[in-house]
């Protein structure tokens, strides 16, 4: 480097403050504003852009999995009833919470009357209030579908592809039913007068330890006895071998000693009848609500004889009417829970 | 100084800011990000369906009785018979629609007990069941009640059935 281009570079060089006014340029105040302003408005928007972050199928797949959780694993909830509180299918207008469980120990067993209750159900308002919760309006599709090829049951509006979704493997739990062949014992050569019984016992029914989700409840789930294959022709009224001549439900106390007729079971609404089509079987069905089956009245009368007297027959014997005798059928079923 | 080339600049610049600002919040908003943090929705509803299958596949039918995993269990025996009607049952139950397989769900079954000799954990992998390689899977769990004895020599016994779920 030579001293001419030293002195050179010297003389170009231009001081670095060239106005010493002491006033800033208005490239620099126009540069500086612009930015604060960029500056300030993108920091206030980063709470709005941070929206578009948060999935909105989370929020709903958690709503449909709560939904689904409330309705397969929880008995519900009414204010009608304060025994009963479970028991929510018999009180439309005062409905808490919605629930199917048949009970709140046996998540996934349902209870039919209530699936059949809620399904049926025609007010989408109620259901939503007692069933989504939250402040804010979810749509709902709740779709229920027993086996391959049966109609499934939606309760709901038409779902779109995106939607929260929860799926429920359940068990529906049919009402107890008893099936009893007069052509077996008891019934058959039993050597009676004619004389038969089915008994519904509380102390047996209602055992807190016999711990099952198979448990029978007549008063909510009725009754229904079904006997089978009576030799001869039957008739309620007459009939040349067997008929039926009176059929009657009577309440006993614990010890047998005091006993409370019900009256006989063969007029409406608590009925006997032939099968039309067989009538070498009679039907009896209870259906839920009927008094002697209240907690009041099995509480002073808990042993509930039904009793039918046959004419012309050697039928005699009780049966239980009890877990072992009765046939419950758990149907397997899908429940789908599509919240948007 | 002030100049045309001054103002020239100052344009540039509001345009430029708001172009990025523009840019940048389209970019943000208009984006659906897939957080890995999402992942776990999927698995926790299979998994969710994977417990609810196996809960009703033990729920006894009737009053007393055995439930289905029960009594496919106790079929085993040494000679490794198969317990297809296990998995049969479980992709069943798996199913969308009831009754139709669905073809993307694998499953795969291990038995684990304890051998109470040597107190040792023993294990037996479910013959029939998918080929498990490296694929992302939930595993669900369930106690079983067995009176097998392939499964120790105690009469009765509750053994782990451990069953791995994935989707291909």
């Amino acid at each position: 480097m030579t001293d001419d281009n030293i002195v050179m570079h010297c003389r170009e060089s231009r001081p670095l403050i060239f106005n010493d006014s002491g006033a800033l340029s208005i490239d620099f105040i126009a540069g500086f504003t612009i930015f604060m302003i960029v500056f300030i408005i993108v920091i206030t928007m980063i709470s709005g852009l941070l929206i578009g972050l948060q999935s909105k199928t989370i929020d709903y797949d958690a709503v449909a999995y709560r939904t689904g959780v409330i309705l397969a694993e929880d008995p519900g909830l009414t204010s009608g009833d304060p025994y009963n509180p479970t028991r929510w299918e018999y009180y439309d207008d005062e409905i808490v919470r919605f629930g199917l469980a048949s009970s709140r120990d046996y998540p996934n067993i349902l209870s039919k009357r209530k699936v059949d209750s809620f399904f049926n159900q025609s007010v989408p308002a109620i259901q939503q209030k007692t069933m989504m919760y939250g402040d804010y309006t979810y749509f709902f599709n709740i779709t229920l579908e027993k086996s391959f090829g049966s109609s499934p049951m939606p309760v709901g509006d038409t779902y779109p592809m995106k939607s929260g979704f929860a799926r429920r493997i359940i068990k529906i739990k049919e009402p107890s039913s008893m099936y009893i062949n007069a052509s077996d014992p008891p019934l058959a050569g039993a050597g009676g007068d004619g004389s038969f019984s089915v008994l519904v016992d509380a102390s047996i029914l209602y055992d807190q330890n016999a711990r099952t989700p198979l448990v029978i409840d007549p008063y909510f789930d009725g009754v229904s006895i079904h006997i089978e294959n009576i030799d001869g022709t039957l008739n309620l009224s007459k009939g040349p071998i067997i008929r039926l001549t009176s059929a009657e439900v009577i309440g006993y106390n614990a010890e047998d000693t005091i006993q409370n007729p019900y009256g006989s079971i063969i007029n409406y609404p608590w009925t006997v009848q032939t099968d039309p089509g067989n009538i070498k079987k009679i039907s009896t069905t209870f259906a839920p609500g009927y008094p002697a089956f209240s907690s009041l009245n099995l509480s002073v009368f808990p042993k509930v004889y039904i009793k039918y007297i046959f004419s012309n027959s050697t039928f005699g014997g009780t049966i239980v009417y009890d877990q072992y005798n009765v046939t419950q059928p758990l149907i397997p079923a899908v429940m789908e829970v599509r919240v948007w | 100084m002030v100049n045309e080339a001054g103002q020239l600049y100052t344009i540039e610049a509001i345009s430029a800011g708001i172009l990025m600002l523009v840019t940048a919040y389209l970019v943000l908003s208009t984006t659906n990000l897939y957080t890995p943090g999402d992942r776990h929705i999927n698995d926790m509803q299979l998994k969710q369906i994977g417990n609810d299958a196996l809960a009703m596949m033990d729920a006894p039918d009737t009053y007393g009785g055995t439930g289905n995993l029960s009594r496919y269990l106790n079929s085993i025996d040494e000679s490794e018979v198969s317990v297809a009607p296990l998995y049969a049952e479980l992709h069943n139950s798996l199913a969308k629609t009831p009754g139709v397989t669905p073809d993307n769900l694998k499953v795969n079954g291990t038995v684990y007990w304890r051998d109470p000799s040597d107190n040792s954990v023993m294990s037996r992998t479910l013959e029939g069941g998918d080929i498990y390689h490296r694929e992302n899977t939930v595993t669900v769990h369930r106690w079983v009640l067995t009176n097998n004895s392939a499964f120790g020599d105690n009469p009765t016994k509750t053994v782990l059935l451990e069953v791995r779920i994935w989707r291909v």
